[in-house]
């Protein structure tokens, strides 16, 4: 079980009706369901921004390392503030940290922080991180109201203690809490329509905060695998950490997070809001993603990427995460094999063989085709510093 | 007149945080037995991130949805219900005829404990996550607008306010003189109560979510950089810190003289709390976050599920497959278990 289901469960007692997508009647040796058409409905007259994905600097990867930036699970906030100025410098051929933000930021904004809390408190968006964002987006003259962290659930959130650890005055909102169904804290009229597996609510709906409030999103999405798209990085973190009703797209073993991430991180004004994306690689999970508490899959590397380009930026994550997977003798994330396949959560979180679901990293291909980005290795401007 | 909400009227009374203000963990002279049953249930129609409090025959619950109930013991059924103008994270506390609590709009209400009608308000910037604490008729609170308050308990009249460094979700610790608080800039800031002058202030590595529990001149209390720090209450200076696995957003609990506290590398840990020599640590979920509470024969915290451990060995000795929290702390009343859980559910046990 994992620890969103975990901290469900243990709430009403009956874990077993709680794991989502656990479909005894649907074996790994099925054949996958043809996948159903997608209807999108985003902002219908809203003006495509030339910031938006995949942005400025189309294909495009800073990468630095420093592996003192974290020691034994503890994130040295001066060197990540040296980390990240040096890439935002890089990637805008700035020669000052302002200006490299000033190409992204405007005083008048009101600045969306997308976190990425899902695995917290072992994987997350690092509180130390979105300090130096917030300082950054300050620096620019964007008054700390004007800034708004934000995820899907507000007890993640909680989980991570951001809002103990962030600065006064920036908004923290949790769009929802884990346990209410319905639509507020979402925008009814933008949505992505599909039945995936016959499920009786089939629209998943954009959070209000994204359509109506920000007016640009920083996206900061952590380096892990995932139980179905395979990599969760910047394009899973804005589609499925907007979009309301995503677990349904995922029932084990099939998973159509490929095309649907891609389409979603499409629809406007999403694509056009979300102008930068900032990986935090201080940890890296290399297997049981995206809610594992379990050490002895995840890695400290120490590592800080920034792109415009979230289809280069997951297609550099991808390729980071096969090589911790085949340094640990771990299969390849491509891997679909069917003897693989467990309904078992334990077995799952402890056995790096094993998996929930055929895994779908071609998602993030996908998303290049859709426009979002770069997705050839060979064609990604890969700088690491 | 009732001064703090320290004093339980009844034997049973829980009226604040962890009990009462001393934050003995609410240990009473009472067994507690693995439940067999659930007397009833009460649903609060929305995500409970506090704790209950107990005062009589009402069991007082906040909900994050805005609802503060107010359950009749007896029976499980609402008495009465304050719609607040946003969500409660805030446990609420006793004094008097009031019932007080935070709310995400900035302020702190008190709500009058027979008939759930407003009393008063008291106004900050931001949300109050924190548990509003009354000592000598003044009621103490944490802001997320960064600043802490004393008001007028009976009336809510601000007395005074102090900014610190950063949001405070910490709830404070009132000593008769002093007030005890963890903030989020790193620091653990001892006040003088009369006036919010800061007395010290010491730093740690990170931001602080946990609430400190003052004994024996000692302040205890977790931090975000992983440590469980003891210090000297007079002077601010370290005594003694424990490195846990992760960060820490519970709180201890004391009693004797041993120190009950969780950490988010999903161990509870016991401390001597005169020296912070480890008596034991058991591993009792992925993650821990809320406090610990202390019976005559158990400690029983909520980390997914509701757990009883032996306070001598730190054996499991019971669980309870319900009860999944954040923040939430069973009350341990003579011959029942009230349990909030994070999906709302609400739980008479026994």
């Amino acid at each position: 079980m994992d620890r969103r289901t975990f901290v469900k469960a243990g709430c009403i007692g009956s874990a077993s009706l709680l794991i989502q997508g656990l479909d005894p009647g649907l074996r790994a040796d099925t054949a996958p369901p043809a996948p159903p058409p997608v209807e999108l409905h985003g902002l219908a007259d809203y003006k495509a921004s030339p910031l938006g994905m995949p942005g400025l600097f189309p294909g495009r990867v800073i990468e630095v390392r420093d592996q003192k930036a974290i020691v034994r699970n503890r994130i040295s906030q001066p060197i990540v503030h040296q980390l990240l100025e040096r890439a935002m410098k890089e990637l805008t051929g700035e020669s000052s940290a302002r200006d490299a933000w000033a190409k992204f930021i405007e005083p008048t904004d009101i600045v969306g922080i997308k976190i990425n809390p899902s695995g917290a408190p072992a994987c997350c968006s690092s509180p130390e991180i979105i300090r130096e964002i917030i300082a950054a987006v300050r620096s620019l003259g964007v008054p700390p109201r004007n800034i708004v962290v934000y995820d899907r659930y507000s007890y993640e959130i909680d989980l991570g203690s951001y809002q103990a650890l962030l600065p006064t005055g920036v908004r923290i909102v949790g769009i929802q809490d884990a346990f209410t169904s319905g639509v507020v804290g979402y925008e009814p009229n933008l949505y992505c329509d599909a039945n995936f597996f016959g499920e009786w609510e089939t629209r998943s709906y954009m959070a209000s905060v994204v359509a109506h409030e920000v007016t640009k999103i920083i996206n900061v999405p952590t380096m892990k695998d995932h139980s179905a798209s395979g990599v969760t990085g910047a394009l899973k973190n804005l589609a499925y950490g907007t979009f309301n009703n995503v677990a349904r797209t995922h029932r084990t073993p099939h998973s159509f997070t490929n095309p649907v991430i891609g389409l979603m991180c499409t629809v406007e004004p999403l694509r056009s809001k979300s102008v930068l994306h900032i990986m935090d690689g201080m940890r890296q999970v290399w297997h049981g993603g995206p809610l594992t508490q379990v050490q002895d899959f995840i890695e400290q590397p120490g590592i800080l990427m920034v792109s415009t380009d979230p289809v280069a930026m997951d297609t550099i994550e991808l390729e980071a995460i096969e090589k911790t997977r085949s340094v640990h003798g771990a299969p390849s994330l491509w891997q679909h094999d069917a003897s693989s396949i467990t309904p078992d959560m334990k077995a799952f979180f402890h056995d790096a063989t094993r998996n929930l679901f055929f895994r779908q990293p071609g998602h993030i291909a996908a998303a290049g085709k859709l426009g979002l980005g770069v997705a050839e290795l060979k064609q990604i401007d890969h700088r690491l510093l | 007149m009732t001064t703090e909400t320290s004093t339980p009227k009844a034997l049973g009374d829980w009226p604040t945080l962890l009990g009462d203000n001393a934050r003995t963990g609410g240990q009473r002279k009472h067994q507690t037995h693995s439940p067999e049953k659930a007397v009833w249930q009460f649903r609060a129609g929305g995500a409970v991130r506090s704790a209950p409090v107990l005062d009589d025959d009402l069991l007082v619950v906040a909900s994050v949805s805005g609802v503060v109930h107010a359950i009749e013991v007896a029976t499980g059924t609402s008495k009465w219900k304050f719609r607040a103008p946003g969500p409660v994270h805030s446990t609420p506390s006793l004094f008097g005829n009031a019932i007080l609590f935070g709310c995400d709009d900035g302020k702190v209400y008190a709500v009058d404990r027979h008939a759930g009608s407003k009393l008063w308000e008291a106004s900050s910037q931001a949300e109050v996550w924190s548990s509003p604490v009354v000592r000598n008729g003044v009621a103490f609170f944490g802001s997320a607008d960064g600043k802490l308050y004393a008001a007028d308990a009976a009336t809510g009249h601000a007395k005074w306010s102090r900014e610190l460094g950063g949001r405070i979700y910490s709830t404070v610790y009132a000593a008769e003189n002093a007030l005890y608080v963890g903030c989020g800039d790193g620091k653990i800031y001892c006040l003088e109560a009369e006036s919010g002058k800061i007395l010290w202030a010491t730093p740690t590595g990170n931001g602080i979510d946990s609430s400190p529990a003052v004994v024996d001149d000692l302040v205890l209390i977790g931090s975000e950089d992983f440590f469980v720090y003891s210090l000297n209450a007079s002077s601010g200076e370290v005594r003694w810190k424990y490195e846990t696995g992760l960060g820490i957003a519970s709180s201890p609990a004391v009693s004797g003289d041993v120190a009950v506290i969780g950490s988010k590398d999903g161990f509870l840990y016991a401390f001597e709390f005169h020296t912070g020599k480890l008596r034991w640590k058991t591993a009792v979920g992925e993650v821990v976050t809320a406090p610990p509470v202390i019976a005559d024969d158990a400690i029983c915290i909520q980390a997914g599920g509701l757990f009883a451990l032996d306070p001598s060995s730190g054996k499991i000795v019971w669980r309870a497959g319900l009860g999944g929290a954040i923040q939430s702390v069973p009350v341990l009343a003579p011959d029942t278990i009230y349990l909030a859980s994070l999906n709302g559910e609400i739980y008479a046990l026994r």
